[in-house]
């Protein structure tokens, strides 16, 4: 990249205004705007040494910045869309790039991840053009429809752009606007922004998870200049995990051992490190002074250290630091490697306890709505007979070939449709069974007890504003009531791992009432 | 450029108010845009609070004005085709207010819908006159025209004449250069249109060698590879020119050459057309027409070879060679799951399937259900696979369907260096079974 900025350079800018219109040919659409992009696109970054900073400051990112530079730093550009994966540094190295290199230029930014409506677009994008210099402003309506819209941001944008600013205009998370409401005719028209406005001087820039291909539209508006930020390789990702910590060497040999499997199961840089900071805790326990230069033997007692939590981590997707469990797994860690493994086995019956607090109705109203969910309605019956007790009886039954087949199908069917829907009255009635054999269960223990019990029957009062909350907190979600009989359905959306948890909370056996194919 | 032109002409007599479909075509919006832009021309003041039908009749007022004054009103409405939808108040009262013997005015519409007069209302079109100018995508030679205007400097400008005469002589030997005819042909094989080639000219100018301040052909190369959307699309396309011309000048299947135009001229050429249109081909035409064929496509291609060689990777491509090797995984098994017939599957039979994939080859890859979960939700981020129905139950019991062909994901299983031997082996079993 050259560094001297030669006097023709900053002449030919200033030629571009002037060029005049010689006699047509057919086709001759802009060529005003394309002479002034030819001229002050050899203008070229103006100061040397800020490009490399920017390049250190992006670790990775080299091509996509170099391509960045090299299209928006000429003013009167072409609009420009970014796109590429979840946490690739797009945004980041968007405004890094526009911060740095152009410092006195205008900024818009518009995340459309944090505005909820078009108005609340058009709102934003207004008042950070320094719509406060006009102090009518604020007394204006808002605009609403995209004609008003249009107008108001012509004139604030003419305003800047006589002063001879170049104006950046932003469009972060493009890909949230297709869910909107009027999201179509939103998304049309934001890429068409450059031909309505017809300011040279004003760059479009857009920014979007999606590829190109979700906004391309039969309409011919001027399609953008793309960059693709691709994800990091392993080798780049332990680059930008290693920057900045406070101990290099240390975190290097952890990342040697702990980058590579966590890398198979996802590339996204965040997520990695949210599941690498507890991991590197754990292994540097076993070493004092952190500043210790490791060799070869500390290394791999290290390892050996880390490698069963790290085993714990790729099945998890995130962990909640629980403070038995750090207890349970501190206490086997000192006791030794062979202990650790049995812990880790039963770490799985750590687990099983449920990790939050839900009243004892709740629990209840909880696995009667799982066991209505799962358990087809002809059941009941034969599951819970007139004392609310569970039938014993044991079926025999002969399976022949063909029943078989037909469990397979009737087990996949379940597979595709998921849980099904039970009205109101059964989860009560089967409910009601639960707690009453639950009781007598309870009735026994206490015997000896001299305390009264608060007795089961009181639960019955606010089972309703239970069932509000559960279904508030998605454990049970309300589904199309019957047209028939207008009955409000309910179907309950927790898995068997859950049901279980509680149902051991309450000491309730539940695997009994279970029905299985 | 003419309404300009025009304008010099004749200063006084023409007033133009332009609307654009996009945000003018409510009909009160567009009244009050047309009261607005006929105030601002006639230096009147225009007051926002007057209602729709006041700006209609002021709108009727100033035609009859004008049209006694002998000045033409031309009403320019772009995206003509937006403001077909719906009732057709505006377009209606607009063309209405012509019938009348004072005004003097004309309605210029501007689409890109070769049928946006079908769209009208049968009372718009009899005040329509049916007159249509279509435009043409330019042609090669005049896109070359048109570059070279662009790309040269004019002799008069202030930078010194040296260097103006060294870069104009660049440009010159550059676009008589052979390279350059292939880069040009490549180009407006698949989007011949100016808006097409201005991008390219942009980032050709970006590319410009910063210590010479001249283009080069390398400046050029570069900036085709950088627009490398395309290219696959390039060959796609221009082997389907190729075909479909020969094939119809010969055979002389004047519909099939119609509906195929057409197609082209949307610009939705996509695999799935190719090989239809190939299927007809081969119930239809005899071997002999066939191999006839296979030769002209065998030299199209190898026309276009050197330029499009290293760029044969679409975009989703790209995407699944930068994924995780447990979202290919699950990329897999729904492959695996469509070849089993299965006409829907949800992400608990895709967790099935990957149990016994597991079972069967015993991979270190075995993840717990939430992380798969996770991966499959990466998944549905970056749109790989999507949800076949609108909105329903829980996200584990949705069907899913891939949005990925199965060449592409062979072709990406391929360039992802980190790939699992097991993953090939599954998806290559398959094709045989």
């Amino acid at each position: 990249m050259s560094q001297t900025v030669t006097p023709r350079r900053t002449t030919r800018s200033s030629a571009s205004a002037l060029s005049s219109v010689p006699a047509a040919p057919k086709y001759r659409p802009k060529p005003s705007p394309r002479r002034q992009l030819l001229v002050t696109a050899a203008a070229g970054p103006k100061d040397y040494d800020s490009v490399g900073e920017l390049l250190d400051a992006l670790p990775c990112r080299r091509a996509q910045a170099m391509d960045l530079i090299r299209l928006l730093v000429p003013a009167p550009a072409l609009p420009l869309m970014l796109y590429g994966g979840a946490a690739t540094g797009k945004t980041r190295t968007l405004l890094l790039a526009l911060t740095n290199l152009r410092p006195s230029q205008r900024l818009v930014y518009a995340s459309l991840r944090s505005l909820p409506s078009p108005r609340a677009l058009f709102a934003s994008l207004l008042s950070q053009l320094g719509a406060t210099s006009s102090s009518t402003f604020s007394r204006q309506r808002l605009p609403e429809k995209p004609s008003d819209f249009i107008s108001a941001l012509r004139n604030a944008l003419t305003g800047i752009v006589s002063q001879g600013e170049v104006v950046y205009l932003v469009f972060d998370n493009l890909d949230v606007v297709r869910s909107w409401d009027k999201g179509d005719q939103l998304l049309t028209l934001l890429f068409r922004l450059h031909d309505l406005l017809q300011l040279p001087q004003v760059v479009l820039v857009y920014v979007s998870s999606a590829t190109p291909d979700a906004y391309y539209s039969m309409t011919g508006s001027v399609e953008p200049n793309y960059v693709y930020f691709s994800d990091y390789t392993v080798d780049e990702a332990r680059d930008i995990l290693i920057r900045g910590h406070p101990n290099p060497k240390l975190y290097s040999s952890f990342l040697s051992v702990a980058l590579k499997p966590l890398f198979r199961v996802t590339r996204r840089v965040d997520e990695l490190s949210a599941v690498l900071e507890p991991l590197f805790n754990r292994y540097s326990e076993p070493l004092g002074d952190l500043k210790a230069v490791s060799d070869e033997g500390i290394k791999r007692r290290l390892f050996e250290h880390v490698q069963p939590h790290l085993a714990v981590a790729l099945s998890e997707t995130f962990s909640v630091p629980m403070r038995a469990s750090m207890h349970e797994i501190k206490d086997s860690g000192s006791a030794g490697k062979g202990s650790a493994k049995r812990q880790l086995g039963g770490r799985e019956g750590l687990s099983t306890e449920l990790e939050f607090h839900m009243s004892m109705s709740a629990k209840y109203l909880l696995l009667s709505a799982f066991l209505s969910s799962r358990n087809p309605a002809t059941l009941d019956a034969a599951l819970f007979d007139s004392t609310g007790g569970s039938d014993n009886r044991k079926r025999k039954r002969k399976s022949s070939q063909a029943s078989l087949d037909m469990k397979d199908t009737m087990a996949e069917e379940m597979l595709m449709k998921g849980p099904g829907t039970f009205p109101l009255e059964r989860l009560l009635a089967i409910f009601q069974c639960i707690t009453s054999v639950s009781e007598d269960k309870h009735e026994v223990e206490c015997a000896d007890n001299k305390e009264p019990e608060s007795g089961m029957t009181d639960l019955m009062s606010d089972v309703l504003l239970q069932l509000s909350t559960l279904c508030n907190s998605n454990f049970l979600s309300k589904s199309r009531s019957c047209p028939l009989e207008s009955s409000a359905r309910y179907r309950s959306n927790i898995d068997e791992d859950l049901a279980l948890k509680v149902a051991r909370s309450v000491s309730f056996p539940l695997s009994k009432y279970m029905y299985r194919r | 450029m003419v309404l300009d032109d025009l304008k010099k002409e004749h200063p006084d007599a023409i007033s133009v108010i332009r609307l654009n479909g996009m945000l003018h075509s409510d009909d009160n919006c567009a009244m009050k845009e047309i009261a607005r832009q006929l105030c601002l021309e006639h230096q009147l003041s225009f007051s926002k609070m007057a209602s729709s039908d006041d700006n209609t009749e002021f709108m009727i007022d100033m035609l009859r004005e004008c049209g006694l004054a002998h000045k033409t009103i031309i009403f320019v409405l772009e995206e003509f085709d937006l403001f077909a939808q719906g009732k057709q108040r505006l377009l209606y009262s607009l063309l209405d207010a012509m019938q009348s013997l004072t005004s003097q005015a004309i309605v210029i519409g501007v689409s890109c819908r070769l049928d946006a007069d079908q769209l009208l209302e049968k009372r718009v079109r009899s005040r329509f006159s049916h007159r249509k100018l279509i435009f043409l995508p330019s042609s090669v030679d005049s896109l070359q025209r048109l570059m070279e205007h662009l790309l040269m400097l004019p002799e008069d400008s202030h930078l010194p004449t040296k260097y103006v005469m060294e870069y104009n002589a660049r440009v010159t030997s550059i676009f008589s250069d052979k390279k350059f005819k292939g880069i040009l042909n490549s180009l407006t094989d698949s989007d011949a249109t100016t808006s097409h080639i201005l991008r390219f000219l942009f980032r050709v100018v970006s590319y410009m060698d910063m210590d010479s301040g001249l283009l080069s052909m390398q400046s050029f190369m570069n900036a085709l590879s950088s627009m490398r959307r395309q290219p696959k699309m390039d060959s796609l396309q221009g082997l389907f020119w190729s075909l479909s011309i020969i094939i119809l000048c010969r055979v002389g299947l004047l519909s099939i050459l119609i509906h195929i135009l057409k197609e082209a001229y949307i610009g939705l050429c996509t695999k799935r057309s190719l090989h239809s249109l190939l299927h007809t081909i081969n119930r239809t035409f005899s071997v002999f027409v066939l191999n006839w064929l296979s030769f002209f496509v065998f030299r199209s291609l190898h026309h276009n070879d050197a330029l499009i060689q290293q760029h044969h990777i679409s975009d989703n491509g790209i995407l699944i060679a930068d994924l995780s090797i447990l979202e290919l995984y699950i990329l897999v098994c729904m492959h695996r799951l469509e070849d089993k017939e299965h006409s829907s599957y949800n992400f608990t039979t895709i967790m099935k399937e990957y149990k016994s994939v597991q079972d069967a080859y015993r991979t270190s890859d075995n993840y717990s259900h939430t992380v798969c979960f996770r991966a499959f939700e990466h998944l549905l981020d970056r749109e790989l696979i999507s949800f076949a129905d609108k909105k329903g139950k829980a996200l584990e019991y949705r069907p899913v369907k891939l949005l990925i062909s199965s060449h592409e994901l062979a072709q990406s299983l391929k360039l992802n260096t980190t790939c699992p031997a097991v993953l090939q082996k599954l998806l290559d079993r398959e094709r045989y079974m």
